[in-house]
Parts: C-alpha cells; structure tokens; sequence
C-alpha cells in the first residue's frame, strides 16, 4: 500500500471542474461577477436577519415605575418624650419597593395654619429595598386654620427617581389623624 | 442566466427554510399556554349596565372580565377547569340587578360574580348571592355599607354578608379625600352639595359634606335631582344664587355633564366637582368645553402609571374591543382573576377537582386571596374590602381628563 495517494479519478474531476468554473468566470463581464459574487453574501445576511427577528425575543427589562408607585409610606408614631412650644413630631418609615434608587425631595402639608420641616432635611435617598425614617416636625403657626376634627389628613410627597418625578397624597390612616390631632390642640393650647 | 436563476433560487429556498424554522419555535413557544381543554366548566357572571346611559362603563367592566377569563384559559391557570363567561344586563336599575342576581344563582354552573357597577343595584342582589353562596366580587361599588354594614358612620362597622367583597375603595375615603382636595389644595370654601338621590350619590355627598364642614367649609346650599331629567334649571338657579364656589355632585356623568354645562351657560363659571361616577370620556363629550376645569375623584391608580397594568393594556388592546376598558377595567379584571384565584385554591385543595360544593368552597377561599394583580397586591380585609385602597384626583384640562394627584391609603 505504500506509494498510494488518492485516487486518481476524484482530482482529475475536481481539476476539470475548477479548469471549467475559471473558464465561465473569466468570460463573465466584471459587474456579473460582482454580481454573483456578492449576491449570495445578500441573501446569507437576509436570512441570518430574516431567522434572527423572528426569534422570539426575551421579554423587555421592565421599566423603572413611576416614584409613587413603588414607594411605601407608613406612619410609626410620635417619638417618646414632652413636646415643647408650638411643635409636635411624628414619625414615618419611606421604603422603597423598587429596583431602582429612589428620592424622597418634599414633604408637605395642606393645612394653611401649619408648617412641616423633616429630620433629616430633604431629598433623602432610599435605595432599592431600603427603609428611611423621616421625622415630621410640625409647628402651629395659625391655629385658627389648622382643623382639629377631619377624618383624612395627608402629607403629599414628592418623588423622584430615573424615570420621573411625581407627588402623592400619603393618607396615614387613625393613628396619625387622632395624634395630629391631640398634638395639635395641645400645641396651640401651649403656645 | 440559468446558473444565476438556480443560485437566486437555491438562496431563496434556503432563507425560507430557515424563516419557516424561526416562525414554527416561536409558535411552539407561544403555543404553551394550554387550550383550557379541562373537563369542569364554571361561569363567572358578569352583572353591569350593559345598555343604557353608564354603558361605557359597564362594556368596560364585561370586556375585561371576558379578557381574565380566556387569559385564564390560555395559561391553564386551573388545571381540569374551563372558565366562561355569561353577562346580563342590569340597566343600572335596582330591580333588573335583583332578577339577574336570581337568574345567575340559578345557574348551577356559575361560580362567582362579577359586578354591578351601582351600590344601589348591589344593594338589591346582595341577600340572593348570599343566600347561595354565590361570591359577588365588585370592581365598582363605593358605598361603604355594603360592606361594613348601615352603622359604619358611627363606628359601628359589621359586614352584612360574607359573600360580598369588593376591589374598589369606598367613599369613606373618597368623599373626605375630595373635600380635602377641595379645601386644602383649591382653597375652596363655600359648597353647593347636588345628589341623584340614590344609594351611591347620597352617600359620597354624605362623606364629603362631613369632612368639608370639618376642615372649616360651609355648605351654601343643597338640592337633588332625578337621575335622567335633562332640565336642571332649577338646580342651576339655586346654585347662582347661593355664592357657592363650586359645586359637588353625587352621581354619574349623564346628569353631572348636562348640569355643569346648563351651570356655565347660565354664567356661572365655578367648578363641578364629583366622584367616580363622574369620571368618563363620555362626561367631557356631553358637557363640551363647560367642562373645562371640573374635577372628579375615582378608584385606584391611573391604570396607565401602574407597572402592574402594562400586560393587562397590551392584551386588552390585542383583545379587539372596541371599547375602552375605562376606569373599572383594572378592578374589574382583578375581581375575576380573584375569584379565579379561589377556584384553583379550592381545586388544589381537593385533589385536583372541584367539590361537590364549589360555591360555599370558594366563598371561604376567597378570604385568603392575594396576589400581585393588574391595580396591585389584590386582598381583602375582614369585611370584603379591598386592602389596596388607592384614589385619584383628574381634573378636565383643554377637553381632556389629566392626572392631578394620586392618594393611597395606608392606616
């Protein structure tokens, strides 16, 4: 066996082959061969993108909610200890439901005979999973104006995150109202 | 030319082979859902306004609970169950809601209900449901008696009938959230109060009288009108008269749009303001620009802000119906899938098969329903109340209801 190459017939049929095939090519005129050339490298993308886009895709990441609606406010209460002056403190907790970080930019209230400031002063960051407490420091400035028997007090607050920046009525729910309240009848009693 | 033709065609036979491969994965994978083939078939009863003036609403409350219904279907939500669906038409008329609610008791195969859209038409079918202990879970019904009883104003709260739940939030929240709107955010303080004289409207002017006068609001004056009357002149002479600021209503768009238009013609430019009943396209199409600058509470979340709810608009616009899910269609679907969720809690507790009782089954399941729904976390309370209590304010800017603030409810 040694001395035996491949056999004969199979390279004579591939060199007649190529001999016909350059024969062919060179009689084409130069756009033709661009022509056939290029064209099946057409028609190989135009089915790589024809397979690629009707593959089903992964669902879209979703997108970042508006603030609100991933943001929980409750309310914890008032802080132990005598209330001095004109001001009352309640405490409230801002966790952050979402996947992306959150702001908590303002705290208000409506009430035209009172003013709010926050411990720790505003914006407050709360990052994904995060819980923040925030303290209400609320001062009589009107006594007069500050209602003292409604039965749904709210704060309004400002968020903000990746996507937009939106405000929300927290309605705090009993506890708060009764202790907004109280604490405001004693407040105005003090001052 | 023939070697060219046979390389074009090689090419072509190919591309298409290999684009019938990628359409046939991607219907194998849509494909997985299940034909809902099970071997039970229960109905969930649809009861809302189906004719008439509030119609919007209630198609809008049939095509989403159609739209829960063959989702369920499609994803083999309860296995060996078949869910379908059979709507009547109450006319949002107390007695059609109470012969409904007997014909769909006599339906052994219905399950569950949801509706109706008016507190005064739930009003008539909540005995007959619980008598059979078919669960009736609203999308729609504000007035909190119907679930914790006619003392619930004194603090007396007791639910009336177990069979009776709700996704909606009440108007013990939506009347004093609008009269602190009114109050505190508009600066408004003097009120004429206008109601329809039935259970929904009379009972949200209740709330939201007790919490204006509360905040330090006056009422400048009251009167009532009968729901379908198209002359409010009256009622439009009273309130000139009386100085008010604005005025709240009590009812649904098809009287509140007629009386803000007849009240700005008149010369009187103040602002309507009123609860969910009021908020429709529809009341912004009859009331034209003279409603410009009203204002009106409803249940939830804005559907569109919700992250929830982005399946539930896609499929519902792929749904084909041609008309809106308006402002029950979240709750609306949620409520079906609710009691969807009792069934599969019940079947999964009976080795894979519906009880013999099914229907007292899914009453007590209903209790411990919760999932993450199309308006969010859906549950209920010890008094079939919805645990997600979300409310929001639209005011009519330029023709258009818009977005003015959202309020939720955490005590």
């Amino acid at each position: 066996m040694a001395g035996s190459g491949p056999e004969p017939v199979e390279i004579l049929e591939s060199r007649g082959a190529e001999r016909r095939f350059s024969t062919w090519w060179r009689a084409q005129s130069t756009r033709r061969r661009l022509v056939l050339a290029l064209g099946p490298a057409a028609l190989l993308v135009l089915a790589f993108l024809t397979v690629d886009l009707t593959r089903p895709q992964p669902p879209a990441p979703a997108a970042t909610a508006w603030p609100a609606e991933h943001a929980a406010v409750t309310y914890d209460g008032m802080p132990a200890g005598d209330p001095s002056g004109r001001t009352a403190d309640f405490s409230v907790s801002v966790r952050n439901q979402d996947a992306a970080p959150l702001t908590v930019v303002q705290m208000t209230v409506d009430y035209r005979g009172l003013t709010l400031h926050t411990d720790p002063r505003l914006p407050v960051a709360v990052q994904p999973g995060q819980t923040v407490r925030i303290q209400l420091i609320a001062t009589a400035a009107d006594c007069t104006r500050i209602p003292m028997d409604d039965e749904l007090p709210f704060i309004d607050v400002t968020f903000r995150n990746i996507r937009a920046i939106g405000q929300e009525s927290e309605i705090l729910g009993d506890r708060y109202t009764s202790d907004l309240h109280r604490a405001m009848t004693a407040a105005c009693r003090r001052g | 030319m023939r070697n060219r033709s046979l390389l074009v065609l090689t090419a072509i036979a190919a591309t298409g082979t290999l684009t019938l491969t990628a359409c046939g994965s991607r219907a194998s994978n849509s494909g997985s859902g299940g034909s809902g083939s099970g071997s039970t078939t229960v109905t969930i009863g649809v009861d809302a306004p189906l004719t008439g003036s509030l119609s919007a609403l209630g198609i809008g409350i049939q095509n989403s609970v159609d739209l829960a219904v063959k989702t369920a279907n499609k994803t083999n939500e309860v296995p060996g169950v078949t869910f379908k669906m059979e709507a009547l038409d109450d006319k949002a008329a107390p007695q059609q809601g109470s012969l409904n609610a007997t014909q769909l008791v006599g339906d052994s195969s219905v399950i569950g209900v949801v509706g109706p859209l008016n507190s005064g038409v739930a009003l008539t079918m909540q005995k007959t449901f619980n008598n059979a202990n078919l669960v009736e879970v609203s999308p729609a019904n504000t007035n909190p008696a119907l679930t914790q009883g006619p003392n619930w104003q004194t603090g007396t709260k007791a639910r009336p009938f177990a069979s009776y739940f709700r996704t909606a939030t009440t108007d013990a929240i939506q009347g004093p959230f609008a009269a602190q709107f009114a109050y505190s955010t508009l600066g408004k303080k003097k009120v004429f109060l206008v109601d329809n004289k039935d259970a929904y409207g009379v009972g949200l002017v209740g709330t939201f009288k007790d919490e204006f006068t509360k905040l330090g609001g006056t009422v400048a004056g009251q009167d009532h009108v009968t729901s379908g009357a198209s002359d409010f002149s009256s009622t439009v002479n009273a309130i000139k008269s009386s100085g008010a600021d604005f005025v709240y209503f009590g009812g649904e768009y098809p009287d509140a749009a007629p009386l803000t238009k007849q009240l700005k013609a008149a010369g009187d430019n103040i602002s309507v303001i009123g609860g969910d009943g009021n908020y429709d396209p529809t009341y912004v199409k009859l009331a034209g620009t003279a409603a410009n600058g009203d204002y009106a509470t409803s249940v939830g979340a804005p559907v569109e802000s919700l992250p929830s709810a982005q399946t539930f608009v896609t499929n519902y616009k792929a749904g084909g119906y041609s008309q809106a899910y308006g402002a029950y269609g979240g709750y609306s679907y949620d409520s079906a899938w609710a009691i969807i969720e009792a069934v599969k809690a019940v079947v999964s507790a009976n080795s894979g098969k519906l009880p013999s009782n099914p229907r007292q089954a899914v009453e007590k399941a209903m209790s411990n329903v919760n999932f993450s729904g199309v308006t969010g976390t859906v549950s209920f309370d010890q008094y079939g109340d919805a645990t997600n209590k979300q409310l929001t304010v639209y005011g009519v800017k330029n023709g258009v209801w818009t977005t003015i603030k959202t309020g939720t409810f955490s005590g």
